[in-house]
């Protein structure tokens, strides 16, 4: 059979299917996935597929801190660095290597924030972090974590699409690619922004790369239209809008009846999806139906636009059915340029910000008994320098240069360890002695979580099969509970 | 839903369709079956074997390499042979495909299914008849079938003229297809009109075809549409994708990038039908070419629009790397159609294409000067032909001025002898006696006696500072000129005047009138400005003294923007600490030009300022370049110093004075590259020396602008003795060029002006006797009198200024980033780069092209001794020999009028890719496209006039399910226009579209996002104004990091890389935007107010329906739309007519007042009308 006709028909027939066979649909999604679909797919393509196999997870909450938090203040404690605090740094640990903002012998940085045996499990993470304390034993933190770049934006983009560069699409697309949505009246794949600022790699970090765009980011906000469009002109009501949709079907179905091409029958149902998604997204990204005890655990305010807001929108979107919720919060990137990147101060400020809502998000997920369902995931694009920052090494803020070499990501949910430490580093927190996690592998094990096989997800493009993790990665079953 | 059903039915034919196809393809061979190594087996060990047994020599399973005869036909490492031609039983091969035995079957069952039947049956064949090779199809020279009339036959009439026809027909009735039927009129003039414009047809150009009963009616139409502007519009924006073109510079801050002089070169090279051949040439190597104009240059920018990396701490070495990389992958995607990224990493799996290959593709590209920094260098200044014919005509007449402005006139002769007796005698130039002499450095200066000076320098650079008494009975206005003079000394270094070897470069004269003894300016406030784009301004404390007491202290500070808490009060505050964490420093928002000052509330006077700068975080740096200053209640400047070198807190005694105004300089002797204008001029570096001649004594002559003095001192009384304060400042980057031994004189000389700016020769030959004067020197006097200093001939000087002048002010219109070569001692050498990494060198490779593609024919025009550059290379491109590029630009366009290739892998010719549906129409496009000298006008042509173009898009189910892409052209094309043609399609109907071309990029209304990208500008813009809002879709601004939000909804990319095929995708965030963008709203209002208030002010219902038809869709209603549109209509009238509100909002939101005399109910209901006519089906998609 010519494989063009057959992927074409399966795709142009599966809601038939959906009705009809599950068996079949199985069997045809899994023959899509491994064969990779047609540049010319429909948004049929978003329908729910089937994995490769039984998924521990069948969603994603992805936290990423934009800048890259410092792993040293917050999750990895090293006593010895502390102890050496102020001393040159060791000629060994800086033979060869190279810094974004730093030359020469920088000193030693110890930190200054103190770090508590955390849960029944007991991981340390420090006194930023009060809240994300009292969930510990959720938690599944990856302390050797390593990355080949050192600079912010392919850093991201190596975490977002397994490839420095721009082009690729996006963890997110992939799974929605993969899994599909269940929600018909809402996007597969939302994008939520805090702080104002863009995430590093721009619109790649969550777009389809050579993906069809239905698979790509949909940005929603929580000010203005949700999503973009979503109101209808100024003196148009719904009623009105009803009206001119069916006279829209009308006429397209006049015109579907005398040339008979199937995609304008697709169109009259994307137009009727928009109208429900008018009403559906405006209503799951209106928080002010949550109780005034959810919103307080979560810190959010109704029409602010923090991550505390967005992480209480997390839930209720993946409650919805979305498949994966994407989160980007602007202002981790902790040089001690100002009081704002001090690792001190300006560190505890900006963790109040994020670990009230985090931590509330988990326990809110727990106690509606959702948290085996999403795959929560915490972390920035790299790691930083157990040393103090080169060109404000004389201020009076204390921070620390980009380090590719060793960082803590954590997960919590969709079947990761809980109360979990997983890898780790020197005493001084310049290698990782222990069981080193690539990006490329941890993409591997998020996707085997999902149901993947991380060498089956595909997606033919330029005579090439591409999929999330290059020609990388290996899955870190270990994390998986 | 009731649009299940015929779902459901189709889906139910479709199964029946999967039994039939598989029944068919199953089928066994017969014994005649012919193989083509092709079509039939290399595809197959492509894509099953060569993973393991292939080009890859890194990658190699068993010793078994699969890719060429010899080496499968070698024993591998069993010593057993894969192929034995002519034998099928002792062939290894075709034991293994079809072995049960799990363990030996091949390809192994981790690896892939078992081989079909069909397949292992056409391998047996294969191998049976000698196992024949041949090259990948696509790799293979371009066979164009014969053309005889013989293979017309069978063929409809109308298919029987046109090469293409036959060719489809001949496919299509191998499958027993018929084509259909010519689509009708309105529809041919739509899908011409879209496909070649991007714009829907007008109603002029609708009733003309309508009327146009001539046979050519069809062809003119073509030939009027291929000549309009619109043309290169339309078809310019797609190359941009293929060039991925854009606005802003990419990676993370993503910076404006202005390099839209290229876009502008690629619509007018496309309207000028540039032969595609003339097209690559000059965008890959255009600045290689023999005297290369500026158009070729710009035309260099299509490998300057790959991004560049600004952000903090990246290194430019890498990013420039990754550029190259991307030029590399580029030109093969976009000429040769392979993808050959891979062979970065290594070698390429599945076409012989080795890593070394690829490095010395690289290496031709890795030769030019850009080398991704901020400034995008190197540029050229782009001057638009207006402007470069204005420059050219404004050098004619400036010539011709001069001409006349330096002719010999006798009759002047009388005039200029009584001009050079005034300058007969020389200035008197009268020694000035020095009071006090400070160096900078702290050099001792000595003052002798007879005033001349002598400084023991031990500095570098230094700056002198002389003050020198005014003898009583000179008016300090009469001041005409300053002399300074070096006096050679043998005990100087070479017997000159200076320290270091002898020669000095006096970089800046200044001279003050000051007021010795006054110690202070009388003033109201103390300000500090810091000019310049995002300047932070930060102080610790600013002490104001007036005697001994800090009147500063807790007086009324602001400033221009407080960021960090940091009020303007703290630099008044009493606490001189510059820690911003002691809470006492200043902070301004990042901004341009801020300023901080402090009023007294009343006259002060002003001794002394103290500056207490920023100590922390090493940030103290960011106060250079701040002015000081004392202004008066009126605001006017009293007293000004420069923060030059800002240190931890600095101090400034104040003390009145007056600048003097210096005209002119000239010197006895200057050492080339050092005249003595350097001395007086801006520039702090270049200064006046004296090399060839230190150990002779020289005058630097300055003179003083009298009126401007005379103005000076008499708005600005200075009272007390008054000094003249000379500044000497020795800054140039020679060090220790100091003059050490030197004299001041001074002029009151009314001459000294005239005379100094006599050039010294003329001055010299001026002061001997007119007899002793030889012929050459009275015609230098001559010249030089008629030409700068005869009244008669002020018009002529006036007119040369001011050409002068216009010559300066025509300023480029643009920039645009080129390429340039580095010169050939520069260039780089290019290694094999390990796995990809540009820190990881391997072998050394030299340009040069792939062995598997064609040859490179060396010729003798690339240079006198053949090498491969640029320039060569794209040559090479474009050999007649190669049978890629033209295959892949003819399947292109192919693609692009039908919606699917050829080869229906467009961005695909390798192993990997599909094979061609029709080979020999194909070969045929490709070798018509070769013999017409790549006249790529007359290939649209030829297409578009083709019965194959020109079918009814209609289809039946059964057709639909059996090419439901119409990859057979069995009906006509037709799908989703793209993310431009939307918008400019909307705009066309509501006659809103700017028709005007090229320019500066646009920026329509877009929402507001209120973010910023990562370290760099806010997302948001400022919509244009006026017909800039309503440009061609191509014109707007194209921002990487974030494009235009409803473009990207319809699948237009971000260009960060080369695209060479846009998705067609059909999604509710489309209708979102067609419904709801105000842009698409105010398309429909304007639609409406055309119909309704200037079209057809008394049209009825069904005229104005007929017209919003035949705006939009270029066709009218028929009565079953009719009558939707007027049940909307009446519907919608009934709804709003009792609420004027909603009306008028619907009317006129976003698109402004209502027009005189217009009823806002019939404008709403239209507009509603108009929204859902503007979202059909059928308004998106090609017809």
């Amino acid at each position: 059979m010519n494989p063009i006709i057959q992927q074409q028909l399966a795709l142009r027939t599966r809601r038939y299917f959906l009705g009809q066979s599950s068996t079949g649909l199985g069997a045809l999604a899994l023959s899509n996935l491994i064969g990779g679909l047609p540049a010319t797919a429909s948004t049929d393509s978003l329908a729910a597929k089937v994995a490769h196999f039984a998924p521990k997870a069948k969603r994603v909450i992805y936290l990423h801190m934009t800048g890259s938090p410092p792993n040293l203040d917050l999750f990895d404690y090293k006593p010895k660095l502390i102890e050496l605090n102020g001393q040159d740094a060791p000629d060994s640990v800086l033979k060869g290597k190279e810094f974004a903002f730093t030359t020469g012998v920088p000193k030693l940085l110890g930190t200054s924030h103190k770090f508590i045996a955390s849960g029944k499990s007991g991981v340390m993470l420090s006194d930023c972090l009060p809240h994300l304390q009292g969930v510990a034993d959720h938690l599944c933190l990856v302390h050797s974590m390593h990355t080949d770049q050192f600079n912010h934006a392919p850093a991201e983009l190596l975490v977002y699409t397994g490839s420095p560069r721009s082009g690729r699409p996006s963890f997110g697309s992939w799974v929605s690619y993969g899994l599909g949505s269940e929600n018909e009246n809402l996007p597969a794949f939302v994008v939520l922004i805090s702080s104002g600022v863009q995430p590093n790699g721009g619109r790649s970090s969550f777009g389809s790369g050579f993906l069809p765009s239905v698979f790509q980011g949909v940005q929603c906000r929580s000010q203005g239209d949700p999503v973009l469009f979503a109101s209808d002109p100024a003196g148009m009501d719904r009623n009105l809008r009803r009206k001119t949709l069916d006279t829209l079907s009308q006429l397209n179905a006049i015109q579907a009846e005398e040339l008979g091409h199937p995609e304008t029958q697709t169109r009259i149902s994307q137009y009727e999806l928009a109208y429900r998604m008018q009403t559906s997204v405006p209503e799951v990204m209106d928080i002010s139906k949550e109780t005034q005890e959810t919103l307080d655990n979560y810190g959010a305010k109704i029409g602010a636009a923090s991550l505390a807001n967005n992480c209480l929108l997390a839930r209720r979107l993946v409650e919805s059915g979305v498949r994966f919720v994407q989160l980007f919060d602007w202002g981790w990137d902790f040089h001690g340029t100002g009081p704002a990147e001090d690792i001190r101060d300006g560190l505890t400020k900006k963790c109040e910000t994020m670990d009230r809502p985090v931590a509330a998000l988990i326990k809110d997920l727990e106690q509606r008994g959702l948290l085996h369902d999403p795959l929560v995931i915490w972390g920035g694009e790299f790691g930083r320098t157990p040393f103090r920052e080169g060109r404000t090494a004389v201020g009076a803020q204390l921070g620390r240069d980009h380090y590719p070499d060793c960082f803590t990501m954590f997960m919590a949910g969709g079947g990761a360890k809980g109360g979990f430490d997983y890898g780790s580093t020197d005493e001084l927190g310049f290698s990782i002695v222990d069981k080193p996690v690539h990006v490329h592998d941890l993409q591997a094990t998020w996707l085997h979580m999902l149901g993947f096989d991380h060498t089956k997800l595909t997606y033919r493009f330029q005579g090439r099969d591409y999929r999330l993790t290059d020609v990388h990665g290996n899955v870190v079953h270990d994390l998986i509970s | 839903m009731q649009t299940h059903t015929p779902l459901r039915h189709f889906a139910f034919a479709a199964l029946l369709l999967y039994g039939c196809v598989g029944a068919v393809a199953s089928e066994p061979l017969t014994t005649t079956t012919k193989v083509n190594f092709k079509t039939d087996i290399r595809p197959v060990l492509s894509n099953r074997c060569f993973f393991c047994h292939g080009p890859d020599e890194a990658h190699v399973e068993s010793g078994l390499r699969l890719h060429e005869f010899s080496l499968a036909t070698s024993p591998a490492d069993s010593g057993s042979k894969a192929i034995i031609p002519g034998n099928i039983t002792e062939s290894e091969l075709i034991r293994r495909i079809v072995s049960t035995d799990e363990s030996e079957r091949m390809p192994p069952p981790h690896i892939g299914a078992k081989l079909t039947e069909r397949e292992i049956e056409l391998f047996k064949t294969w191998v049976a008849s000698g196992a024949k090779y041949s090259k990948h199809w696509s790799f293979d020279e371009i066979q164009p079938p014969k053309l005889e009339s013989a293979n017309r036959e069978n063929t409809l009439p109308a298919w029987q003229d046109s090469p293409i026809d036959f060719l489809v027909f001949k496919k299509l009735r191998e499958r027993n297809w018929t084509p259909s039927p010519e689509a009708d009129r309105h529809t041919r003039l739509r899908r011409l009109t879209l496909d070649l414009t991007g714009l829907p047809p007008t109603l002029d150009q609708q009733s003309a075809f309508q009327s146009n009963s001539s046979e050519q009616a069809y062809e003119q139409l073509v030939d009027e549409l291929l000549a309009s502007p619109a043309f290169g519009e339309h078809w310019g924006r797609k190359w941009l994708d293929l060039a991925r073109y854009a606005d802003s510079a990419g990676y993370a801050d993503d910076p404006p990038r202005t390099i839209w002089a290229y876009r502008d070169w690629v619509i007018k090279a496309i309207n000028d039908g540039m032969p595609f051949d003339q097209f690559t040439i000059e965008q890959l190597a255009g600045d290689l070419l023999p005297n290369p104009t500026d158009e070729q240059l710009v035309a260099t920018a299509f490998h300057r629009n790959t991004l560049t990396n600004n952000e903090g701490g990246t290194n430019d070495e890498e990013f420039r790397n990754v550029a190259v990389v991307d030029r590399v992958n580029t030109t093969m995607a976009v000429w040769m159609g392979v993808t050959i990224a891979c062979a970065q990493c290594h070698s390429h799996k599945f076409d012989p294409i080795t890593q070394a290959e690829y490095f010395q593709v690289f290496a031709i590209l890795n030769q030019t000067k850009d080398a991704d920094r901020a400034d995008e260098s190197p540029t050229l200044k782009w001057f638009t032909h207006e402007q470069r014919a204005d420059q050219e005509e404004t050098q004619r007449e400036l010539s011709k001025v001069e001409l006349a402005l330096t002719a010999p006139d006798e009759t002047l002769i009388p005039e200029q002898q009584s001009w050079a007796q005034t300058l007969r005698d020389p200035i008197q130039w009268q020694p000035a006696k020095p009071e006090s002499a400070h160096a900078k450095s702290k050099s001792p200066i000595a003052i002798h006696e007879n005033g001349n000076l002598r400084v023991d320098a031990i500095a570098d650079t230094d700056t002198y500072s002389i003050d020198l008494a005014i003898p009583k009975d000179i008016a300090i206005d009469a001041l005409s000129g300053i002399q300074i003079r070096s006096i050679p000394d043998p005990s100087l270094p070479n017997g000159g005047a200076a320290v270091g070897d002898g020669n000095f470069v006096l970089t800046n004269v200044a001279a003050s009138l000051i007021s010795v003894g006054e110690k202070s300016t009388t003033g109201r406030l103390v300000r500090i400005d810091l000019p310049g784009e995002n300047k932070i301004l930060s102080l610790g404390e600013v002490q104001v003294f007036s005697r001994e007491e800090i009147v500063s202290k807790g007086a009324k500070a602001t400033q221009s923007s407080t960021d960090f808490e940091g009020k303007a009060e703290r630099a008044v505050d009493g606490n001189t600490s510059g820690k911003f964490t002691d809470n006492s420093t200043t902070h301004s928002a990042a901004s341009t030009d801020p300023w901080w000052e402090v009023d007294f509330g009343k006259d002060v006077s002003i001794d002394k300022i103290v500056i207490w700068n920023r100590t922390d975080a090493d940030v103290g740096s960011r106060l250079a370049g701040a002015k000081l200053s004392i202004l008066s209640e009126d605001r006017k400047t009293l007293w000004e110093a420069i923060l030059e070198k800002p240190k931890a807190s600095q101090s400034f005694e104040i003390q009145p004075s007056i600048p003097l105004p210096l005209a002119v300089a000239n010197a006895d002797y200057a050492q080339e590259g050092f005249p003595p204008s350097n001395a007086i001029d801006a520039d702090a570096k270049s200064g006046w020396a004296v090399g060839g001649a230190i150990d002779q004594p020289h005058q630097l002559n300055v003179a003083i602008l009298s009126s401007k003095l005379k103005e000076l001192t008499s708005t600005n009384a200075l009272t007390g003795t008054l000094s003249l304060r000379l500044t000497l400042k020795f800054e140039s980057s020679y060090r220790r060029a100091l003059l050490a031994s030197f004299a001041i004189s001074f002029t009151t000389d009314v001459r000294a002006e005239p005379a100094i700016r006599i050039p010294s020769s003329v001055l010299k030959i001026l002061s001997t006797t007119p007899d002793s004067m030889s012929i050459a020197d009275r015609d230098a006097i001559h010249l030089y009198y008629v030409s700068t200093i005869a009244p008669s001939r002020q018009p002529l000087r006036t007119s040369r200024d001011l050409r002068i002048k216009k010559l300066a002010d025509i300023k480029p219109t643009t920039t645009v980033p080129i390429l340039s070569e580095l010169a050939p001692d520069k260039q780089r050498q290019t290694h094999i780069q390990i796995r990809g990494n540009y820190k990881v060198k391997g072998d050394l490779v030299s340009p040069d092209v792939p062995k598997a593609f064609h040859a490179w024919k060396q010729t003798s025009t690339d240079s006198s001794t053949p090498k491969m550059d640029r320039l060569a290379f794209a040559r090479w491109l474009m050999q007649p020999d190669n049978p890629l590029t033209a295959r892949v630009i003819a399947n292109r366009y192919w693609e692009t009028f039908f919606g699917v290739g050829i080869v229906r892998t467009s961005e695909e010719f390798g192993s990997q890719g599909d094979l061609p549906s029709n080979a020999e129409l194909l070969d045929h496009l490709a070798s018509d496209l070769i013999r017409s000298e790549w006249d790529t006008k007359r290939f649209i042509r030829n297409i578009v006039l083709s019965a194959a173009y020109r079918q009814r898009s209609a289809v039946s189910s059964i057709r639909y399910e059996e090419d439901p892409d119409n990859v057979f052209v069995s009906r006509g094309p037709r799908f989703r226009v793209s993310a431009e043609q939307v918008r400019d399609m909307a705009l066309t109907s509501a006659g809103l579209l700017s028709q005007r071309l090229y320019g500066t990029p646009a920026r329509p209304p877009q929402p507001a996002l209120g973010l910023t990208a990562a370290f760099g500008s806010k997302t948001d813009w400022d919509t244009s104004k006026g017909e800039d809002r309503f440009r061609r879709g191509l014109y707007t601004l194209w921002r990487r990091s974030n494009p235009y939000p409803s473009m990207a909804t319809f699948d237009a990319p971000n260009r960060e890389v080369c695209v060479l095929k846009r998705d067609r995708t059909n999604t509710p965030l489309q209708a979102l935007v067609t419904l709801n963008d105000p842009v698409f709203v105010e398309a429909a209002q304007g639609l409406a107010r055309r119909i309704v208030v200037y079209d057809l002010p008394d049209g009825s219902l069904a005229e104005r329906s007929d017209r919003v038809f035949q705006l939009a869709l270029s066709r009218s209603p028929n009565s079953r739309e009719m009558e939707a549109i007027a049940k909307l209509y009446h519907e919608t009238r009934t709804e709003l007519a009792s609420n004027l509100d909603r009306a008028n909002k619907l009317a006129t939101d976003p698109i402004g007042p209502l027009p005189a005399n217009s009823d806002p109910i019939e404008l709403a209901v239209w507009t509603t009308i108009c929204n859902v006519i503007l979202n059909l089906d059928e308004f998106l998609m090609t017809p």
